[in-house]
């Protein structure tokens, strides 16, 4: 009886995990899947398709500037990896930037209206430093230096980030529990391809607020799993000056411990990829609820997946790698076997709009494309061939 | 998941005040049957140490989330410790054959010290495991052989050190990776 009744119990509080282990190229070719969504669902404006509800065959309307300049690095780093045309379709996006930049008294914005955000910009200097790289031009990098300069006059003095921007006047107002790991990662991609311009300055400012106050100060709750942040700390990690500033196997960045903050977050996207895998319909719907948003997924993937790469870089750290490994390929899983496959698409009336795409309750969102694409990007070379 | 945190589970998921309470009652036989309950405990605790990987893989269960089950279970066990009576000596079967019936089956190895050996040799190893789980069981069967008495208010004091250090183990799987 009392075997029955401890089973029983655990195995409500415990279930299954669905994981499996994908191959490089089913990763990768998830990956070109969501590239060919994008190829498929941009306008002449350079807009895409934001949100698609596939059960009405309609789309739902709407537009982000921030996803959009997410979207832009995702292609571009899908270029990067070596799906070809990403980067095309990306540069027919820019057209929608060029027509919506704004001088401010704080330097150029992007984003429509009197109020623009902060991680519009963040993500958009991400998305031209990826471009850069990836089709080794330096055409935009006047920009570039332009929206830097902007982003270092977001950050407070107590390395905060402003998350709204008045056009008219330039001040900043506002939190969000994503623009601050956004600001920081596009500075610190800045001073990684600009060593001489001193944004390092600003993204240490940055770096100290989110590793030693943010949580504390700001208060996310349930608290944030913040790829972002993993994506900041996997560049600053290959900056010229990383060894100086100590950001090595101590885990120390210019006398700010980051281990903590490290094992932190590690155990977070660890429990969320967890949770997510039990999450597979019948009775798990009333005890785990329905799949997440694939965007959500998607950021579980890309913090991983940056983590797996500053640990590789890294080997000394003392952190559960084995297990890290384990999540990188259940989360590689989840968004293989949950994207749209070809022949899932054919039977709806507009294919393309479903084709290579993540649903959630017959919606899909244009950031559900660009998270889940950023995740097999980042995640294929840590899939066996 | 600590060697300390492990064993002092293990102690609880074990309870020694409820393996006495069933034990023989005399000296001799009580001292036999302790030999059997731990021989056949460390064998099925060995056994389940060394397929815990292949368990864990059928279950589809990761080895942090086996921790949440791990800890679940000695709570569950020291809450029914808190408030159910130590078994009695009887029905039993008869002689050093108690050691195995109801001393080391249920008492001693309860479901609570299965999935924790499972557990446990999933993150640990399985021969730290047994080395760990083992040696816990070494000191259960001790204060038994020792004649100490299966009170129930013991019984329960155990129970709620298991009801801590299941919350804590429960609480390790879930900050795990």
């Amino acid at each position: 009886m009392a075997w029955i009744l401890i089973f029983a119990v655990v195995g409500l509080v415990v279930h299954p995990e669905n994981c499996g282990t994908p191959t490089s190229a089913e990763v990768n070719d998830a990956a070109a899947e969501a590239v060919s969504w994008f190829g498929a669902n941009i306008g002449d404006d350079g807009t895409f398709v934001y949100r698609y509800d596939r059960a009405e065959g309609e789309p739902l309307g709407g537009y982000n500037d921030v996803r959009h300049a997410g979207v832009l690095l995702s292609l571009y780093q899908a270029e990067s990896a070596g799906i070809e045309g990403a980067a095309a379709i990306a540069d027919r996006g820019l057209a929608y930037v060029e027509e919506h930049l704004q001088p401010t008294p704080i330097g150029i914005v992007f984003g429509r209206g009197p109020t623009v955000r902060s991680g519009s910009i963040g993500l958009l200097v991400a998305a031209l430093d990826e471009r850069r790289g990836a089709l080794g031009t330096d055409d935009r990098d006047a920009l570039l230096l332009e929206l830097g300069r902007t982003l270092s006059a977001v950050v407070e003095p107590g390395g905060a980030v402003g998350a709204s921007i008045d056009t008219k006047t330039g001040s900043t107002s506002g939190r969000s529990p994503f623009f601050t790991g956004e600001v920081l990662w596009a500075l610190a991609r800045l001073h990684l391809t600009f060593p001489n311009r001193e944004f390092d300055e600003s993204a240490l400012r940055v770096y100290r607020y989110l590793i030693e106050d943010r949580d504390r100060v700001e208060s996310p709750w349930p608290p944030v799993s913040d790829h972002w942040g993993a994506y900041a700390l996997e560049t600053m990690s290959r900056w010229p000056n990383a060894d100086s500033l100590r950001l090595g196997p101590d885990l120390e960045l210019d006398g700010t411990a980051t281990s903590d903050w490290l094992r932190r977050q590690l155990n977070l996207f660890g429990l969320q990829v967890r949770y997510e895998s039990q999450r597979q319909g019948g009775l798990t719907h009333f005890t785990r609820g329905t799949v997440a948003l694939p965007a959500g997924v998607g950021t579980l993937g890309e913090g991983i997946g940056n983590y797996l790469q500053f640990l590789n870089r890294f080997p000394e750290v003392d952190v559960d790698v084995d297990s890290l490994n384990d999540r990188a390929r259940c989360v590689a899983h989840l968004l293989v076997q949950r994207q749209t496959s070809a022949s899932q698409a054919q039977e709806h009336r507009a294919p393309l709009r479903l084709q290579g795409a993540w649903f959630r309750e017959d919606v899909t969102q244009m950031d559900d494309q660009q998270h889940a694409l950023s995740a097999l990007l980042l995640l294929k070379d840590w899939m066996p061939k | 998941m600590s060697p300390t945190l492990i064993a002092l589970a293990a102690i609880c998921a074990a309870n020694p005040f409820r393996i006495a309470a069933c034990a023989p009652a005399s000296v001799d036989t009580r001292r036999k049957a302790v030999v059997v309950a731990t021989a056949s405990t460390l064998l099925a605790v060995g056994l389940f140490a060394l397929l815990s990987d292949p368990i864990l893989d059928l279950l589809n269960v990761s080895g942090s989330s086996s921790r949440i089950a791990a800890g679940v279970a000695v709570l569950v066990v020291g809450v029914r410790d808190l408030f159910v009576q130590p078994p009695s000596p009887e029905p039993a079967l008869t002689g050093w054959r108690a050691g195995i019936m109801p001393m080391a089956f249920p008492t001693l190895f309860t479901p609570a010290l299965a999935i924790l050996t499972i557990s446990a040799g999933s993150v640990r190893g399985a021969g730290t495991a047994l080395g760990i789980i083992g040696g816990a069981i070494l000191l259960v069967v001790l204060l038994v052989v020792a004649n100490v008495r299966g009170t129930y208010w013991r019984a329960a004091t155990v129970g709620s050190a298991g009801v801590v250090f299941g919350t804590l183990l429960t609480l390790n799987g879930v900050t795990a990776i």
